[in-house]
Parts: structure tokens; sequence; C-alpha cells
């Protein structure tokens, strides 16, 4: 049994805690601390603020849009959107959609008199 | 020697009356015809001569033999152009040109490709538009019936030391140029790579256009050195000269670069494991305890130590095996807690003593007994965040050549491809910026870890590594992966995929915007 990463592969999933063999005792030391003293979880703490304080920053950056893109990461978005708006699904999406839009349309033209 | 070429003077200096002109042609294109034959220069100067918008002069660079052959293509085109025959040493005829032209971006194409049509009418407005210093584009090689296309990743610095991957296309803004120093002695045929180095410093001052904007007809076996120029002793010497300009000490061959040790820090290698047991080549093996004898025995750099965070069912066999094999060297350290593989590695990094980590997976063997060195030498350039290596299945495919997040999802480059596979940019043969490296083996300073938090354990088990990448690119640091550090992955290629569905929302919801397109790999 492994102890792995999960990573991104397919072969990503760590192994169950039941992977205990049998008949295998818990191991006893020496080890670095065998209890984890409060200094250790304090400096977990600290990583954890720290990291939740990144994370907040991402999901910021998400949603106000902070981060300015490089020229290129600009230009190549422009292709993807222009790549999904060629795309076959979209455009029969766009034709499914005609009478609900031309509804919506006409519902909106009264209004805006 | 005299210096002064010999010129042909455009013929007709008006543009073409039909084409409408939006604005003053902004680009003056050099085509680079030394070495190639006639008929490949006179193809690439038609190209040009075809495009929809005129370039602002097109001059074409090339051996005495071809300055006939070029100038009567030139005398029956509408569009002003000329032929300068190079001389043995060209840098400081190039710099005469490049102090004549009034063109605000000089192109260079080399002869072994032509222009697409409608190249420039791609360049034109995006140059327009984007303040600057260099661009280069994708490219299409190989017979027109089955050709390859070569998508060209983002500005990547180190690559680029190592590999002049801009193709045979690309152009720089001529102040920005005139001001870097304009065109080197010493480095005839390696000029265009010598000038991207300078200027190809600052991600936001270079455009990697998203379009195919050269094609090249070749033979599908030329394609790899096609899209990448051919590594001359010039383009040695010039990416010698920036690494020197830089203060970087480097050594560099034809394999790539390596980045001698200054000194040699502490590395602490934290191998989470439950000292699990699995059968390899047929034997079974303690997967951790096989892990550390081979680094322990193997390995060349001499400081490092084990941190071997390891669950309570770890039997104690197997740390009478880890102390016998690493003595004073492994320090254990105790989990409790359900499994997660971040919480783990923090508490490792918690107990480590190096300047350096090592995140490493218990299931792996080493294979470049210099791993930790080259790791080392490239987390330690500036700017580097993280390394990342070359991991291979037990088969002998490859298991991790890089991560990749495009389509809102993360994934390996290069997985299960056959070890002498590769891309047309040979993207597994050099050192290379990528978006993310796995955290089966990972290098990063300790300093980074902590300024980024270390890993999530929001992510027990998957994206954790992803995440940790994110993390330390937002902060403007690169993550480097890199072929010269190999080991063996003991994963199961035929393993199902099941990703806690919270993991992936989660990692979506982070990073949403990161995960849509790769820069690197595309």
């Amino acid at each position: 049994m492994t102890e792995q990463n999960g990573g991104v592969s397919p072969a990503a999933q760590p192994n169950s805690e039941s992977a205990h063999q049998p008949g295998a005792s818990g191991w006893t030391g020496p080890e670095d601390q065998t209890v984890v003293s409060g200094r250790s979880l304090s400096l977990e703490s600290q990583l954890e603020l720290v990291n939740r304080v990144k994370s907040l920053e991402a999901e910021l950056a998400q949603v106000t849009l902070t981060r300015q893109l490089t020229p290129t990461e600009q230009l190549s978005a422009e292709q993807q959107l222009l790549a999904l708006r060629q795309s076959l699904p979209w455009r029969v999406g766009r034709v499914v959609t005609i009478p609900v839009r031309v509804i919506q349309r006409a519902i909106r033209r009264p209004r805006g008199r | 020697m005299s210096h002064e070429p010999m010129r042909q003077e455009p013929m007709r200096q008006e543009p073409m009356r039909h084409e409408p002109m939006r604005h003053e042609p902004i680009v003056a294109l050099w085509i680079d015809g030394s070495g190639h034959p006639v008929p490949a220069i006179l193809a690439a100067l038609r190209s040009a001569i075809r495009q929809d918008l005129p370039f602002r002069e097109i001059v074409v660079l090339a051996d005495a033999a071809a300055a006939g052959d070029l100038g009567l293509v030139v005398s029956e085109s509408a569009r002003p152009a000329r032929v300068v025959v190079l001389p043995v040493e060209d840098s400081v005829v190039l710099n005469d040109l490049l102090a004549d032209t009034t063109a605000t971006w000089l192109a260079w194409l080399d002869a072994s490709s032509v222009l697409v049509p409608g190249a420039l009418k791609i360049v034109d407005p995006a140059l327009s538009r984007f303040d600057v210093d260099l661009f280069y584009g994708d490219s299409r090689v190989g017979p027109a019936d089955a050709h390859t296309l070569v998508r060209r990743p983002a500005l990547s610095p180190i690559r680029l030391r190592s590999q002049d991957y801009l193709g045979d296309f690309r152009g720089a803004r001529i102040d920005a140029l005139r001001a870097s120093g304009g065109f080197q002695p010493d480095t005839r045929g390696a000029h265009p790579y010598d000038a991207t180095l300078r200027l190809g410093t600052r991600v936001d001052r270079v455009l990697a256009i998203p379009e195919v904007l050269t094609e090249a007809p070749i033979e599908p076996r030329d394609v790899v050195r096609q899209g990448t120029a051919h590594r001359t002793v010039a383009h040695l010497a010039a990416a010698k000269r920036h690494l020197s300009a830089l203060g970087i000490e480097a050594e560099l061959s034809d394999d790539g670069i390596r980045y001698p040790l200054r000194a040699t820090p502490l590395v602490s290698i934290i191998i989470p494991t439950r000292g699990g047991r699995a059968v390899i080549a047929g034997s079974e093996r303690t997967l951790v305890v096989d892990a550390v004898r081979g680094i322990a025995e193997r390995s060349t750099y001499p400081s490092i130590e084990f941190v071997i965070v390891a669950d309570e069912v770890m039997p104690q066999t197997v740390v009478d095996e880890l102390i016998e094999i690493a003595g004073n060297r492994v320090r254990l350290v105790r989990w409790t807690g359900p499994f997660n593989f971040s919480g783990k590695i923090n508490r490792g990094a918690v107990h480590a003593l190096g300047e350096y980590l090592v995140l490493l997976n218990d299931d792996v063997e080493l294979i470049s007994p210099d791993w930790i060195e080259v790791m080392l030498g490239l987390a330690q350039q500036p700017g580097v965040g993280m390394v990342g290596a070359l991991l291979y299945f037990e088969d002998g495919s490859v298991q991790h050549g890089g991560h990749m997040y495009t389509a809102s999802w993360a994934g390996h480059i290069a997985f299960k491809w056959e070890a002498d596979h590769d891309d047309a940019l040979d993207s597994l043969r050099v050192d290379r910026e990528v978006s993310g490296v796995t955290g089966a083996c990972a290098m990063l300073s300790a300093d980074t870890f902590w300024s980024v938090g270390g890993l999530s354990t929001e992510y027990p088990g998957n994206y954790n590594d992803v995440d940790l990448a994110l993390k330390i690119r937002a902060t403007g640091a690169s993550i480097i992966w890199t072929p010269h550090a190999r080991l063996i992955h003991f994963e199961s290629k035929t393993r199902v995929a099941t990703v806690d569905t919270t993991e992936l929302a989660l990692i979506r919801r982070h990073w949403g915007t990161r995960l849509i397109a790769d820069p690197y790999w595309r």
C-alpha cells in the first residue's frame, strides 16, 4: 500500500485508513515528537491561517478581477471565446433558443415604450 | 574587410493602390536567408509580399549567390523591398539597418518558413493594441496533408535559456531592441535568439499570439528541429552571455543547462507514509524503506535529512529498518488523525530543519543520483518558487511531465507517453516553466512553503499540489519542471480516477480562472 499524494492523476486516490496490516503493532519510536507538542500544533495552525488568507485572496481575485491579465492571456481568452462562439453546440443552442429570445424581445418592447 | 552591404534599393516605394491603408505600416520584415537555398528564400519573400497588409519594408538578408534571383522577385513586386548581401561579420550591417529603419517593429522571418496568408493581419492589430516589446506565434510544420501544429507556450525565461522555442517568426519593438544594444558581434546565426534573451524577461512585455503565423513544408522527421532553433555555438554563446549579464553561474552544454551550487544547504525530504508494502517487479517491498534506502545509498547530495511522517499503524520493524539505513538522518513524526496528505506534509515541514524541502511520496525509486543537485540548482534561481521532476511508471512510460490546467481540469503533461516520445517542441528534453508540478516529488524553499501557508488541509487527497502551485504562482514566482531529475513512481496506470467532487469544486472555486487555459501547455 502506498502513501501518496492525491495529485491530479487517475492514480490519485489515497489508500483508505483500513490499510493497517493485520497483526502489526503501532510503532513506539524513537521519534521527533512522541506526542505532538503545543509548539508544533501552533506552527501548523500558523500554516493553516496563512493558507486561509491565501485562499481568500484567490477567491477574491476570482470575483473582483483584480488580477490583471497579461497581453498573452488576454489574446488567449479572446481566442477561446471566439472558438466557443463558433462551436457547433453554441450555434445549435442559439438556433434552439430563437423562439425564446423572440418572445423575450416582444415582451420587453412594450415595457420599453 | 568592408562592412558595407551590397544593397538593392527598393524598386517601388508606393503601396498598391487598391489596398486600403488603415494606418501607416508599423512592421519592417527582415527575411533571414543565410544558409538557405534560393527557392526557400524566394518562397519566404513571396509569402511576405502577398500579405493582405503591407510591411513597412522588407529586407532580405542573403548570401551573394541568391542576390540576383531575389532582385528579380523584388523588381516584379509592387511592395517596397530590398536585398542585403551579408558579409561574414554581420552585426555592424544589421545595426546600420536597424538605425536606418523608420518602422516601429522589426519582424524576423527565417527563410525555412513562409508566412501564412493573413499573418500580418493578425500581427498588426495585436501590436497596435498591446504595449509589449516582443511577439511570436504558432506555426504549422510538415507536409500539407499531415502537418503538425506547433503551439508555443507563453514566455518561459528559464526554458529560453536552453531552448529557442519561439520559432522562425518573431518580432521586437525597435526602440527596445536599440536600447538593449541592438545586434551583438559573434552572434551570427543566433541574432533573433540573442535579442529574445535580452527582451524576453517580463511576461507582461511579451506577446505570444495564439494563432498560426507561419508554415514550413518539411519532412515530419524535421518537425522538432523546426519547432525550435537548432542549437548552435552562437546560441550557446548568446545564452552564456545572457546568464553572465544576469550574474548567474551555469554550465551550458548540448544537453541543457546545469546550475552549480554555491553552497550545500540542508534539504529535508518529507515522506508521509503508513509503512505499507506492495509488490514491485515480482517481489514484495516496504515502499518507504526502499525509497529511503535508494536515496540514502545513491543520492550524491551530501546534506539531507528524512522527515518521515508516519501513521500510528506503521510497524515498528519499518522504523527499525529506516534507522538502520539512514541513522541520525531520519526524523520520525507521528500522525494520529484521519488521512490528510496535506496535513502530514505540513507536520513534516514543522519538524524539518532544512532550508529546502522535498515533498516526496513513499512509492518512488531514484533514477538520477544527482536529482537533488539538479532541482536545487533550479530552485535557487531568482524568481523560481518550486521545481518538479520527470516521473516514470514502472514500465518506463511517463507519469509526470509537469502539470497542465485547462478546461477547468488539472492533469499530467505527457501522461503515459512512451519514454522516447516527445512533442514538436521537444518539451520533455528541457527545463521549462509549467503551471504546476506533482506533490509526489517537488522541491521548494522552506521560506516559500511557509509564506504561502503550506499545503491546504482542505484538500486531503487531491489537488493539494495544484493549490500549492497556484498559491506560489500568485506571488509572482514560477514553477519549473526538469527532465534532468528522474525517478520512478510506482503508481498504477490502470487505477480508476475517483476524484472527490468536494475537492474538485473547491479548487474551481479558488482558482477557476487559472484553470481555464494553460499558458505553458497549449
